[in-house]
C-alpha cells in the first residue's frame, strides 16, 4: 500500500488543485510542494523499513486488473529501484521550488509537475509489462506540455520532437512486450515472473532484446537516438530540464536493468559489442558536443549523453563479464570476472544516482540561477560571476567539478566503478573511453574559465544567490559530497541486488 | 433456403429495429401535427426515446434469446463459432450476441448524434431526425445479415439515408457535393457488390452466408474469389479502406460534424459486422492465406490514413485521413480470422466509438452560427479560452495516437496481441511494423491540433503570418478570430463529451469489464 499511496498521491494532489482559486497564484506552488514534500517523506520513511541486505522485491502488492491476458497491478521495490525512487522524490520536490516563479499559468503548471511525479514513481515500482508501460507513456503527456507550453521560443517543436520519438521508441517496445507474453506463454504480464520462470530460445531473445533496446535507447539516449534531448532540454523550463535530466532519462537505462537484462540474458550477450561501442561514442561524442557549444544550457544536455553513456557501458561490461566467464573452467577466475560484472553494474547504478544528483543541480545554476540574473545562456557573453556572484559561482564550480568526476564527490565513484569493472571485458573500448574523461575535463574547465574567470563583458551588479535557490542547491550538494566520501551509503543498498542480477545473467 | 410456411417470424428478435423505424416514422408524424413553433423539443424526445428503447431491447435480448442455447445455430460452420443466438426470417436475419454489440454500437453513436445535434439551428427539419435514425435502422439490419438480402437491404438502408443526411446542410455548397459524391460513388459500390452477390450465387445457388463454404469445393473457384473479391469492393468501400476512401474526406468535411461523427463510427462499425461475417462463412480453412490483399491494402490505409491526416488543416479532414488509417488498424483484427481477433476488433470499435465522437463533439462544440469549429485555427489559443473543451480534445486526440491511460491505447493492444498470436506469420509482422511506423506519423498529426489549442492566441495571431490561419480568417470573417468564445453551449452537447470522455478513460483503465462483455460473444481461447 505504501507504494501504491506513493504513487497515486501526486495525481490526487493534482486532480485536488483543479479546485483551488486560478486567479491565487501562491496556493498553486504551495499546495504541490506539500504534495511532494508529504510523498518524499513517504519515500524516506520506507528507508528503516527497507532491508538492504534482502536482493529479492519488497513492499510488493499485487491485484488483478486484466485478468482475461493476465494484466495485474503488481508494485514493488528492490535495492534497483529504491534508490531511483528516492532521487525522484528529492528532485521532483526541488523542480517544484525551482519553478517557483514561473509566470503564467501557475495553476496548469504545477498539476502538470504532480501528474509528471505519478509517472516517475509508477515506471520505478511498476512490476508488471503493462503498468509499466502505462506509467512510461505517461511521462511523455506531462513533460510534453511542459516543454510545449512553458518552454523557450522552439518549444513547440522541441516537444512534439521529444514526444514523437519517444512514441516511436515506446511502439516498438511495445511489440517487444506482446511478443514476450506470448512467447512466455505463462499468461501473465508480471515481469518478475517472465523474467523467472521464462525460458525464451536465443534468437528469440535476440529480437526482443532489440526491441527493448530501441525502446529504452531512445529515452536514455544513447547515441544516434539522442537528437531529441539537446532539444528538449534547451527549451523546455528549469524545473522541466531538472526532472528531464535527473530522473527521465534514468527510465531508459533503468528498462535495462529491469526488464531487458534479467529476461532476456542471452539477448544482452549478443548485443554487448553493439552497447558497448555506443556507450563509447556516447561518451566521447557527447563530451565532443558540449566542448561546441556556446549556449551553457546546451552544454550541459550534451554532457548527460556523455555521462549517460557510462551507464550504458557499465551493462554491457556485465554481459562481456558473463561471456568471458563462460569461456573458462576454473571457478576462482569465473568468480574474479563476475565480480568485475558486478562491479560495472554496480557503477552504472551509481553513476544514474550521481547523475540524477549533478544534473538537476546544473541545470537548475544554468537555466535558473545565472539566467535570471544575465538573461542569457551564452557563454561568451558572461563572465567574472566569480567575483560578481561568489556564492552562486561557487555553487556552480562545485557542481562542475562533480559532473567532471573529481574525487571526493560522486560524480567520481560511479565512473571509477564502472570503468574498472568494464576494462577486463573491453579493454580497448575502455581505453578510448577514458580519453572522453579528459575532455570532459576540458570542456568543464573551459566552461568555467569563461563563465566564472574574467572581467566579464556587462558592467551591471547581480544580486547574489538567495535563499530559495540555496534551498534547492543545498540538499543536491550535501548529496553529492556524501556519496562522493561515504559510497557504501548507496552500495550497501545497490549491491545485493546487483549481485543478483549478475547471477541471473551468468545464468546461475 | 426455407418455404414461407415454416419462415420464423420472430419479430421479438428485431424490436430494436422495429422500434427505430417507429422513432423515425413518429418523428415525421410529429412534425405533421405540432405546430412548427413548438414541435422541436418533442421531435428530439421521440429521436432519443426511441434509441433509449431500442437499447433497452438490446439488453433484454442479450440476456434472452441470444444468450439462448446453441440448438438453432446458423449451420454447424463457421457462423456457430461466432455465439449462440438464432436464425429468424428463415435465416436471413441473425440474432446474436455479436448482432447485438453492433447494435449497442451503432445506438450509442446514434444517440450522441442526435443530442450533439440539439443545439443547432439550421437543422429543425424532422426530416433530418428522421434520416439519423433510418440509418441506424440500416446498419441495425447489417450487423444482423445472414443471407446476401438482408446484406443489401441493410446496406442500401443506410446509404440512402446518409446520402440525404450528408448533403442536409442545403445552403452550404460543400455539403452538397459531398452528397453528391457520396451518392455517386456509393451507388457504384454498391453496383459492383449486387455484381458478387450474383457471382456467388451462381456458384453456390444459395444466398445464406452459411452456404458460402460449400462453393469452395462445387467447382470453379475463380468465380468465387471473384464474387468474393467484388462483395469485398463494396465493403471497404463503405469502410473507407484504401484506396476506397477518396469520398471519405470530402464528405466528412461537407457534412455537419453530428452527421459526419455518427457515419464514421456506425458506418465503420456495420460494415465490420458483415465483413466478419463474410469472411468467417465464405472462407475455409487458413483463411488468412487467402487474404493477402487485404493485408496489403490495410498496410496501405495506415500509410496513407497517417500521411494524409499529418498535412490537413481542416480538423474534420484530418479526422477523416485517421479513420482512414484507423480502419486499416482494425484489419489487423481479422488475421487468422479468430475468437482473439474479433473481440479486439470489437474492443477497437468500442475505443473508436468513444474518442471519434468526442472529438467530432468538440469540433461541433467550437461551431457557430451554422458552421463547424473545424479549421485548425478555430483551435488557437482553445485552451486560454475554453480549458474544459480543450483539455477533453486533448485526452481524445492522446486516445487516437494509442497513448495510455486512454482507450485507444487499450485498444491496440489488443490488436497487437491478437495479430501476434494470430499465427499469421509474415503478414502479421508486417502489418504491426506498419502499426508501429504510422503511430509516430498519425501521433504527429493529432499533436498539432494539440500544440495549436495550447499556443497562446497572440492578439495579432487571426491575421498571423501563416497562411492557412489567413486564409481561415479571411473566409470567416471578423468573428473568427474569437471563434467559438460565444458559441452556443448545449447541456446535451456537454453530456456527449462527458459520456465520451468517461468512455474513454473507463475502457482504457478498467479495459477488464468490456473484455468480459465480448467474452460472452466470442468465447475466448
Amino acid at each position: 500500500m505504501t507504494l501504491t499511496f506513493i504513487v497515486f498521491l501526486p495525481l490526487l494532489g493534482a486532480l485536488v488543485s483543479l479546485f483551488l482559486p486560478k486567479e491565487n497564484h501562491d496556493i498553486h506552488r504551495k499546495w504541490a510542494l506539500i504534495v511532494s514534500l508529504v510523498a518524499l517523506a513517504v519515500v524516506l520513511g520506507m528507508w528503516g523499513p527497507f532491508d538492504a541486505g534482502n536482493p529479492g522485491i519488497q513492499f510488493e502488492q499485487r491485484a488483478n486488473w486484466i485478468p482475461s491476458i493476465g494484466v495485474s497491478y503488481h508494485v514493488g521495490v528492490d535495492g534497483i529501484s529504491y534508490p531511483m525512487l528516492i532521487i525522484t522524490g528529492l528532485v521532483s520536490v526541488l523542480a517544484i521550488l525551482a519553478s517557483w516563479n514561473i509566470d503564467h499559468r501557475q495553476k496548469e503548471f504545477f498539476a502538470w509537475m504532480l501528474v509528471l511525479q505519478t509517472a516517475m514513481y509508477g515506471v520505478f515500482v511498476a512490476l508488471d509489462y503493462i503498468l509499466f508501460f502505462l506509467f512510461w507513456e505517461l511521462l511523455l503527456v506531462p513533460m510534453y506540455f511542459i516543454i510545449g507550453i512553458w518552454g523557450g521560443p522552439k518549444r513547440e517543436y522541441a516537444a512534439i520532437k521529444f514526444f514523437i520519438y519517444t512514441l516511436v521508441g515506446s511502439a516498438i517496445m511495445l511489440v517487444g512486450i506482446l511478443a514476450t507474453y506470448l512467447k512466455a506463454g505463462l499468461g501473465t504480464f508480471d515481469i518478475v515472473t517472465i523474467a523467472q520462470q521464462a525460458n525464451f530460445d536465443p534468437r528469440f531473445q535476440f529480437w526482443a532484446f532489440l526491441a527493448f533496446f530501441i525502446g529504452f535507447a531512445v529515452k536514455v539516449p544513447m547515441w544516434p537516438f539522442h537528437t531529441w534531448l539537446p532539444d528538449a532540454h534547451v527549451e523546455a523550463p528549469t524545473g522541466g530540464s531538472m526532472l528531464l535530466a535527473g530522473i527521465l532519462l534514468k527510465t531508459g537505462t533503468y528498462g535495462f536493468f529491469r526488464i531487458a537484462f534479467p529476461t532476456f540474458p542471452e539477448g544482452a550477450d549478443a548485443f554487448k559489442w553493439l552497447m558497448a561501442l555506443l556507450s563509447v561514442i556516447s561518451i566521447i561524442y557527447g563530451a565532443l558536443a558540449a566542448m561546441a557549444q556556446r549556449d551553457l544550457k546546451k552544454m550541459v544536455a550534451y554532457s548527460s549523453v556523455s555521462h549517460m553513456g557510462f551507464v550504458t557501458l557499465g551493462l554491457a561490461a556485465a554481459a562481456g563479464a558473463v561471456a568471458q566467464a563462460k569461456g573458462v573452467g576454473d571457478a576462482t577466475v569465473i568468480g574474479q570476472l563476475l565480480a568485475n560484472g558486478s562491479m560495472a553494474l554496480n557503477g552504472a547504478m551509481y553513476v544514474m544516482i550521481s547523475h540524477g544528483l549533478i544534473s538537476p543541480l546544473l541545470f537548475f545554476l544554468v537555466g535558473s540561477v545565472l539566467y535570471d540574473r544575465a538573461h542569457t545562456r551564452m557563454m561568451d557573453e558572461m563572465g567574472g560571476y566569480f567575483s560578481k556572484i561568489p556564492v552562486a559561482g561557487t555553487i556552480l564550480a562545485f557542481a562542475a567539478f562533480a559532473n567532471l568526476g573529481l574525487p571526493g564527490l560522486s560524480g567520481f565513484v560511479g565512473e571509477f566503478f564502472t570503468f574498472v569493472g568494464s576494462f577486463p571485458a573491453f579493454r580497448t573500448l575502455v581505453i578510448i573511453a577514458a580519453l572522453g574523461l579528459a575532455v570532459t575535463a576540458g570542456y568543464h574547465l573551459w566552461m568555467m574559465q569563461r563563465v566564472l574567470m574574467g572581467e566579464g563583458k556587462k558592467e551591471e551588479s547581480f544580486p547574489d544567490i538567495n535563499g530559495r535557490e540555496l534551498a534547492v542547491s543545498v540538499p543536491l550538494m550535501v548529496l553529492i559530497v556524501l556519496l562522493g566520501v561515504y559510497p557504501a551509503l548507496a552500495l550497501s543498498i545497490l549491491d545485493p541486488a546487483v549481485s543478483q542480477l549478475m547471477l541471473k545473467l551468468g545464468g546461475m | 433456403m426455407s418455404n414461407l410456411a415454416t419462415v420464423d417470424l420472430n419479430f421479438m428478435a428485431v424490436a430494436p429495429l422495429i422500434t427505430l423505424a417507429v422513432a423515425a416514422l413518429l418523428v415525421l408524424i410529429l412534425d405533421l401535427v405540432l405546430p412548427a413553433d413548438r414541435s422541436r423539443p418533442w421531435l428530439y424526445a421521440a429521436g432519443v426515446g426511441g434509441v433509449l428503447v431500442a437499447l433497452l431491447y438490446t439488453y433484454q435480448l442479450w440476456w434472452g434469446p441470444a444468450a439462448g442455447p446453441a440448438a438453432s445455430v446458423v449451420g454447424a460452420g463457421a457462423l456457430g463459432r461466432l455465439s449462440t443466438g438464432i436464425a429468424v426470417f428463415g435465416g436471413h436475419y441473425v440474432l446474436d450476441r455479436f448482432t447485438l454489440i453492433f447494435h449497442a454500437l451503432v445506438l450509442i453513436a446514434v444517440l450522441c448524434a442526435l443530442l450533439m445535434s440539439a443545439p443547432r439551428r439550421d437543422e429543425e427539419k424532422s426530416g433530418y431526425l428522421a434520416l439519423l435514425l433510418g440509418a441506424a435502422l440500416g446498419m441495425g439490419v447489417l450487423a444482423g445479415a445472414g443471407s446476401f438480402f438482408t446484406l443489401f437491404l441493410g446496406l442500401e438502408i443506410l446509404s440512402l439515408n446518409l446520402y440525404v443526411a450528408v448533403a442536409f446542410e442545403r445552403g452550404k455548397v460543400t455539403a452538397q457535393e459531398a452528397g453528391f459524391k457520396y451518392l455517386i460513388l456509393g451507388a457504384a459500390a454498391t453496383a459492383t457488390m449486387v455484381y458478387g452477390f450474383a457471382l456467388l450465387y451462381g456458384q453456390t445457388g444459395t444466398m445464406a452466408l452459411s452456404g458460402l463454404a460449400a462453393g469452395w469445393h462445387s467447382g470453379s473457384t475463380v468465380l468465387m474469389k471473384v464474387g468474393l473479391g467484388l462483395v469485398l469492393f463494396g465493403l471497404f468501400f463503405k469502410l473507407a479502406l484504401a484506396p476506397f476512401h477518396f469520398w471519405a474526406p470530402d464528405v466528412y468535411q461537407g457534412a455537419s460534424a453530428p452527421v459526419t461523427a455518427f457515419m464514421s463510427v456506425g458506418t465503420k462499425a456495420a460494415s465490420f459486422a458483415a465483413l466478419v461475417r463474410i469472411l468467417l462463412a465464405a472462407l475455409p480453412e487458413e483463411p488468412s492465406r487467402f487474404l493477402l490483399p487485404l493485408w496489403i491494402l490495410a498496410v496501405l490505409s495506415m500509410v496513407v490514413g497517417s500521411f494524409s491526416a499529418a498535412v490537413q488543416n481542416n480538423v474534420k479532414r484530418l479526422l477523416a485521413y485517421s479513420g482512414v488509417a484507423h480502419v486499416g488498424y482494425l484489419m489487423m483484427s481479422l488475421l487468422g480470422l479468430s475468437d482473439r481477433g474479433v473481440t479486439a476488433g470489437l474492443f477497437y470499435l468500442g475505443a473508436y466509438l468513444f474518442m471519434n465522437i468526442g472529438a467530432f463533439a468538440v469540433v461541433a462544440g467550437l461551431g457557430r452560427s451554422g458552421r463547424d469549429g473545424e479549421e485548425l485555427a478555430d483551435f488557437t489559443g482553445l485552451f486560454y479560452r475554453r480549458p474544459g473543451l480543450a483539455l477533453a480534445m486533448t485526452l481524445f486526440l492522446l486516445s487516437l495516437a494509442g497513448m495510455p491511460p486512454a482507450a485507444g491505447f487499450q485498444g491496440k493492444l489488443y490488436l497487437v496481441l491478437a495479430a501476434l498470436a494470430s499465427g499469421a506469420g509474415a503478414a502479421a509482422w508486417w502489418l504491426v511494423g506498419a502499426l508501429v511506423v504510422t503511430t509516430g506519423v498519425s501521433a504527429y498529426a493529432y499533436l498539432r491540433v494539440a500544440a495549436e489549442m495550447f499556443r497562446k492566441a497572440e492578439p495579432a495571431a487571426a491575421s498571423g503570418t501563416e497562411g492557412y490561419r489567413e486564409a481561415a480568417a479571411a473566409a470567416h470573417g471578423p468573428e473568427s478570430a474569437a471563434a467559438g468564445a460565444g458559441a452556443p453551449f448545449s447541456w446535451a452537447l456537454a453530456a456527449v463529451l462527458a459520456v465520451a470522455a468517461l468512455g474513454t478513460l473507463y475502457l482504457g483503465v478498467f479495459p477488464q469489464s468490456a473484455l468480459a462483455l465480448t467474452r460472452y460473444v466470442l468465447p475466448l481461447p
